[in-house]
């Protein structure tokens, strides 16, 4: 009989990593819970008929195969008000939202570990590629030691009190090694493809998707501007929610070199483009900050700073502010810098804080 | 999974017995011939389901004719309604039926109710129980059918079924049962319930999923839902699921055999389980009248704890019980049936249905009491509601 390190509820999107995960954890000693968001719902309660189903399905076939027991809640009413109607609010803001960031911090280690807690688990664990640290007076959180994978850009928000109950099982993994793991326990999601899109747009069109959510709202935009370099007008848009910043696509623009979305203006429906080099930018406001492997700095210091998914950190000094935001300057300016994703702070492995980015001025 | 696990959840559904699942392998094996086919394969299989109907109407005393084979409960009580709904001429739009139905009747009716015809959804009491008298009030020129069922499948209210169907026949209303949780449990005939449609389902009574019937009473007409053939007299048409049948007729011999001792025995189970709950355990709500309630179902309201927390915690002990009815378990908010007693949300999704059956043993409720009162007072010490 292995020793018991306590029950642990590990959120379940019916995908291989969180699968993998839980029978990583089985193996530890761990007794293991699985627990999968029902994330859509249509307006009477019925379940949808979208892909969720089958993952869901996929979650459960997992905990009976690994033999644990596997629950699926129903978190639409909390997964509209925290996440589609944030999007859909910062796109009619002008600022480009991090569904995924909102989905980690205020479903997952909210909704869910507030659940888990109540059916007496211990820990809370996901799929994610990311590690923690204990041992110091600070819970750390690094980055995965599978560096393509890595996640922690989207978990900067988690407080100390969550992340002392966390467990990322996949930290020190890569990508094929879990592959394999799963193909090993005969999981039948062991090679499926990794999931891309935003969960909740399996279209991968975000714009109907807005279109859809709020069309009187984007109606009453309408048409406006798009401003070039040097302040020509260079033909007009059908409303500012439809483009990002660093767009370089869908524009519809002669010019001689490609243009870029540099800057979006919701008060007067315009849209800034310009050539590549134009849409560099060297100081940005960050917001929402949250601190997880260092206590509040009063001082500046030196970070590496990440402001996308997929982008490598670059130096920056972060200076705070009286206010709690703070003022990030690049070492060498940034490409599209945009308002309303994550900017992360990294000193090595080690994820520092985070925020959103407010602005891209001082 | 611990190593004895305990199943009160029969309600939801029951475990085959050996001998239902020995005459389905032989019918598989034996009577596999199309029902309709005039050679020796065909006729084996014909004198098998015709058998088994005979099984079903020993246990509902009624008449071969009178029996409907249909996929199950959910589509009996559509073909009744829908059936009904079909057949009546012009002035014929209004339904009846209570608050606290199945989704099998209530989404029936409310379908109908945004195609053309006019529903009335009676309350039940704070006993869970429908008043004759209401049903007689809210009966119109203009009613076609009346559907109430017999025992409620969360909390085991037992309705006045034989009084409403005394009402609607005196009114020339017809009227629909759906017995699917009393079925097997409580004896009746299907002329007691002055029914003139009653559904009925074998995963309930020990038999395989996917078969059912309803009782069509003589000489009631039904408009047929399903078309193509001429089987079960047109009103359920496609090739007879034979297995299932012969599977469903088992289960009903072996419920007659069983119905003058089972139902005492389950009976006081349930009671014991009660008892030992409000001694116990504070603040627990029985639900539904305990007087006029199906012998294996108990619901109970444990104030401040959260129901489907409870059943978590129950299950990892390896104890099946449910919120509500599984139909309903994972839709958000609380079960329409505790909140139509008059429950606040609060205390309706508090609640937990415990349901008895055959091979449950003074041992399940012992295990049950070793763990119960512990989850409850864990939840009640994490709860914002309960200090």
């Amino acid at each position: 009989m292995k020793q018991d390190r306590g029950l642990v509820a590990v959120a379940m999107s019916g995908g291989v990593d969180s699968s993998v995960a839980a029978a990583l954890l089985m193996e530890k000693g761990y007794r293991v819970i699985g627990l999968t968001m029902r994330l859509r719902a249509d307006a009477e309660g019925r379940r949808a008929s979208c892909c969720s189903l089958s993952s869901e399905h996929d979650a459960t076939a997992v905990a009976v195969r690994l033999g644990f027991p596997h629950y699926t809640l129903d978190v639409s009413q909390e997964f509209l008000a925290e996440v589609i109607q944030d999007f859909v609010r910062e796109y009619l803001l002008g600022r480009t939202p991090n569904p995924c960031e909102r989905c980690n911090a205020f479903m997952k280690w909210q909704v869910l570990w507030d659940k888990a807690q109540t059916y007496g688990a211990d820990y809370f664990a996901t799929g994610h590629y990311a590690r923690v640290q204990r041992g110091g007076a600070r819970v750390q959180m690094r980055r995965a030691a599978f560096r393509p994978k890595d996640q922690s850009y989207a978990l900067w928000r988690i407080s100390q009190e969550h992340l002392k109950h966390t467990l990322f099982p996949l930290g020190e993994l890569s990508k094929t090694e879990v592959r394999q793991k799963a193909n090993e326990l005969g999981l039948i999601n062991a090679d499926a493809a990794d999931s891309q899109e935003i969960c909740f747009i399996p279209e991968g069109d975000y714009r109907e998707f807005l279109l859809k959510q709020n069309p009187e709202a984007l109606h009453k935009i309408g048409s406006g501007e798009i401003v070039g370099p040097g302040g020509k007008v260079l033909g007009t848009h059908n409303g500012f929610p439809y483009y990002t910043i660093g767009q370089r696509k869908g524009l519809g623009l002669t010019w001689p070199r490609p243009l870029y979305v540099r800057q979006i203006d919701a008060e007067t429906n315009r849209i800034f483009v310009d050539e590549e080099e134009g849409c560099y930018g060297s100081v940005m406001r960050v917001e929402q900050v949250n601190w997880v492997s260092w206590t509040a700095p009063t001082e500046p210091f030196d970070a590496d700073v990440q402001i996308r998914y997929r982008d490598p950190s670059a130096p920056a000094r972060v200076i705070p502010q009286n206010d709690g935001t703070l003022q990030i300057e690049f070492v060498s300016p940034a490409f599209a810098i945009t308002p309303g994703q994550s900017a992360v702070f990294y000193q090595g492995d080690m994820l520092l804080g985070g925020g959103i980015i407010l602005s891209n001025t001082s | 999974m611990p190593p004895k696990s305990v199943y009160l959840d029969n309600a939801a559904t029951t475990r085959p017995e050996q001998e239902v699942i020995a005459a389905m392998m032989d019918a598989l094996e034996q009577r596999w011939g199309n029902p309709s086919s005039i050679h020796e394969a065909g006729r084996k299989a014909r004198v098998r389901v015709e058998e088994a109907r005979r099984q079903v109407t020993d246990l509902m005393r009624c008449r071969p004719e009178e029996i409907v084979f249909t996929s199950g409960g959910t589509e009996a009580n559509n073909l009744a309604i829908l059936g009904t709904l079909g057949r009546v001429q012009g002035q014929k739009t209004h339904i009846i039926t209570a608050a606290t139905e199945h989704r099998a009747v209530l989404d029936t009716v409310k379908w109908c109710g945004e195609h053309g015809f006019e529903t009335t959804v009676l309350p039940v009491g704070s006993d869970g129980r429908l008043d004759p008298a209401d049903v007689k009030k809210a009966i119109r020129p203009s009613t076609a059918l009346v559907s109430v069922m017999f025992v409620n499948n969360e909390i085991g209210t037992i309705h006045d079924i034989a009084e409403i169907g005394r009402i609607t026949r005196e009114a020339g209303v017809i009227f629909h049962t759906d017995a699917v949780q009393g079925f097997g449990m409580i004896p009746f005939t299907s002329a007691e319930l002055n029914a003139d449609l009653v559904s009925v389902s074998s995963h309930k009574i020990y038999g395989p999923k996917g078969i059912g019937a309803l009782y069509v009473r003589q000489g009631i007409r039904l408009e047929p839902r399903i078309h193509g053939g001429h089987q079960e007299r047109g009103l359920r048409t496609g090739t007879e699921n034979t297995v299932g049948i012969v599977g469903f007729g088992k289960a009903c011999e072996l419920c007659r055999e069983k119905i003058d001792s089972e139902p005492a025995r389950i009976r006081s189970l349930r009671d014991r389980l009660e008892t030992e709950i409000i001694e116990s355990i504070d603040d627990v709500e029985i639900l539904g009248s305990r007087e006029h309630r199906a012998p294996g179902i108990l619901n109970c309201s444990f104030k401040g704890c959260e129901g489907e927390a409870l059943l978590v915690g129950l299950d990892m002990q390896g104890i099946y019980i449910a919120t509500g009815s599984a139909c309903e378990s994972g839709e958000a908010g609380a079960s329409h049936v505790p909140m139509a007693l008059g429950l606040s949300r609060a205390d309706a999704q508090a609640s937990l249905r415990f349901s008895f059956g055959r091979y449950n043993t003074n041992e399940d409720i012992d295990t049950v009491m070793a763990v119960l009162p512990g989850i409850v007072k864990r939840l009640r010490q994490m709860s914002p509601i309960m200090p």
